[in-house]
């Protein structure tokens, strides 16, 4: 995954650019492009095309310290019951190494305080 | 397969940018409805292949998909005559930010009839020079120049004197095509000639010239181009940005022979909808988009292609995030949520206030910038009739807009 940041000064004649030289950006993998909310109000203006390819995938981070509780519960709640155990079988199965590569259980390991075992290969890794 | 997986394949197929080469070959493409630009453009160009076409649409609304089927289409029923069709995206061999477009468009034919003419051109023909000269004139050439060489002393008389030209007070009603281009043309016509025979055509579908929204810099593209192309006998297509439909950049249309308008499919109407319900059905089965989900996103994409699978995929996120196995209608919501807010981002309070007249009252006339960036950027949508509409996703947002557009 490519994560694109600093991109914050780009204005107008930038952006024209981007949404003419659209067809260089694609890529196989995904990319993430992190700005502020006022270039991204340029997008739709002066990189219409470009806009229209990611205007469905735009998110907006809402920057907290924490997740509320309750959603993280909610969350928690949802991960176990899809994948049939608990959190410290998840624990156990991430220092044997055993555990599924996904996105899920990144987050459930971060979510549960041990954001240090996600990737883990096995133990001593 | 697992979760993962099944969403993973789900996620492939609904690709707004995919390649719209790749879609065809792989039976995603779907005939819309009604007359389709693709079939008209096809049989007009099988009767008439010297002529002229402008192809005007939507961002996202599926021009190039139209032009490729056209080209195809044309190919399989000029195939027995032995004509020439190419389809020639334009942005892979010229810089669309290039200051000068003059000659390109010949320039690229001229590289296709050279590349067709291979091995069949004798040495030290006529056709061979062609063969050089449009090469030359496609990518330049490098020669040697004497110092003190700007004066061609050949044209000088002997009492020293030179001849001028002193133009008349008549002008020529036609600009006549710049010198090289007028040369260049020759050669075409010579190498289309030797490739393809004096009785048979060849017809070229130019895109992304819609690019170029700067209308100037469009018209430098194709004016002298078109003239150039059209008399040695070779049919044109060219793709060109929406604004064109419109305003006073209408008048571009004025160098085609035909204008082709490929608008979004009306969700509202059965034909409509059954085309947008098909192109989701060759993308994803049942199991993963049930039916429930189907008539929800044809009408929250307002019937621009992109926009329906842009939606499709954002549902399957919604749906893949909140631990579904499957898009549920409840998906299908939040991503038409978040698809009209993201409609809303950069809308100024003029504009919100003409997008509120126009979801009233269906009213709307273009009087300039404002008008014409509400439909290149999508917030206003055209459909037969012509009818306009705002974008079904972002009309429900416009009476909460202060606190959307915070």
């Amino acid at each position: 995954m490519l994560v694109l940041h600093g991109l914050d000064e780009f204005g107008p004649r930038d952006l024209r650019q981007v949404d003419m030289y659209r067809s260089r950006l694609i890529r196989e993998q995904p990319t993430v492009l992190v700005l502020a909310e006022p270039v991204v109000a340029l997008f739709p203006e002066h990189a219409p095309n470009f806009w229209s390819w990611v205007r469905a995938s735009t998110f907006r981070a809402i920057l907290e310290d924490t997740l509320p509780e309750e959603d993280r519960e909610q969350r928690l709640a949802a991960m176990r019951e899809h994948f049939g155990f608990n959190d410290e079988e998840l624990v156990r199965r991430a220092l044997d190494g055993s555990l599924p590569d996904e996105p899920d259980i990144a987050e459930w390991l971060v979510l549960i305080g041990r954001g240090e075992l996600v990737g883990r290969r096995g133990p001593g890794t | 397969m697992t979760r993962l997986q099944r969403f993973r394949a789900y996620m492939a197929r609904m690709n707004p940018v995919a390649d719209p080469e790749t879609a065809l070959r792989e039976g995603l493409y779907v005939d819309p409805p009604g007359r389709t630009v693709a079939n008209a453009l096809a049989t007009r160009l099988e009767l008439e292949p010297t002529s002229t076409h402008l192809v005007l649409g939507g961002i996202g609304s599926g021009k190039t998909s139209e032009v490729l089927r056209a080209a195809a289409r044309t190919k399989g029923s000029v195939a027995d005559a032995g004509d020439l069709v190419e389809y020639c995206d334009v942005s892979r061999f010229h810089d669309v930010q290039s200051e000068s477009w003059t000659g390109v468009l010949t320039a690229l034919v001229g590289l296709s009839l050279a590349d067709a003419c291979r091995g069949l051109v004798p040495p030290k023909t006529p056709e061979a020079a062609a063969v050089r000269a449009v090469r030359h004139y496609a990518h330049g050439r490098t020669r040697r120049r004497f110092p003190d060489d700007d004066f061609d002393f050949s044209i000088a008389h002997d009492d020293g004197s030179v001849t001028e030209h002193v133009a008349g007070v008549l002008k020529a009603p036609d600009k006549p095509l710049p010198d090289e281009l007028a040369g260049v043309a020759a050669h075409i016509r010579l190498l289309k000639n030797a490739c393809l025979g004096e009785h048979k055509q060849a017809i070229f579908l130019f895109d992304s010239l819609d690019r170029l929204a700067d209308p100037e810099r469009f018209r430098e593209a194709v004016e002298d181009d078109l003239r150039a192309l059209k008399s040695v006998g070779i049919g044109v297509v060219v793709v060109g940005p929406i604004r064109f439909m419109a305003g006073v950049d209408r008048a571009i249309a004025n160098l085609f022979d035909e204008t082709h308008y490929h608008l979004a499919a009306e969700p509202a109407r059965p034909e409509g909808h059954d085309f947008l319900v098909e192109v989701l059905r060759r993308r994803a089965g049942s199991e993963m988009l049930p039916d429930a989900c189907l008539e929800p996103l044809a009408r929250a994409s307002g019937g621009v292609l992109r926009d329906l699978i842009s939606l499709a995929k954002r549902a399957g996120e919604e749906a893949y995030a909140f631990g579904n196995d499957y898009v549920t209608p409840e998906d299908v919501a939040r991503a038409a949520d978040a698809f009209g807010r993201a409609l809303a981002v950069g809308l100024d309070d003029a504009q919100v206030k003409l997008l509120r007249h126009i979801r009233k009252t269906g009213g709307f006339v273009i009087r300039g910038e404002r008008e014409l960036s509400l439909i290149e950027t999508g917030r206003v949508l055209l459909y037969e009739g012509p009818r306009w509409v705002v974008h079904p996703t972002l009309a429900p947002l416009l009476d909460a807009m202060p606190e959307v557009a915070a």
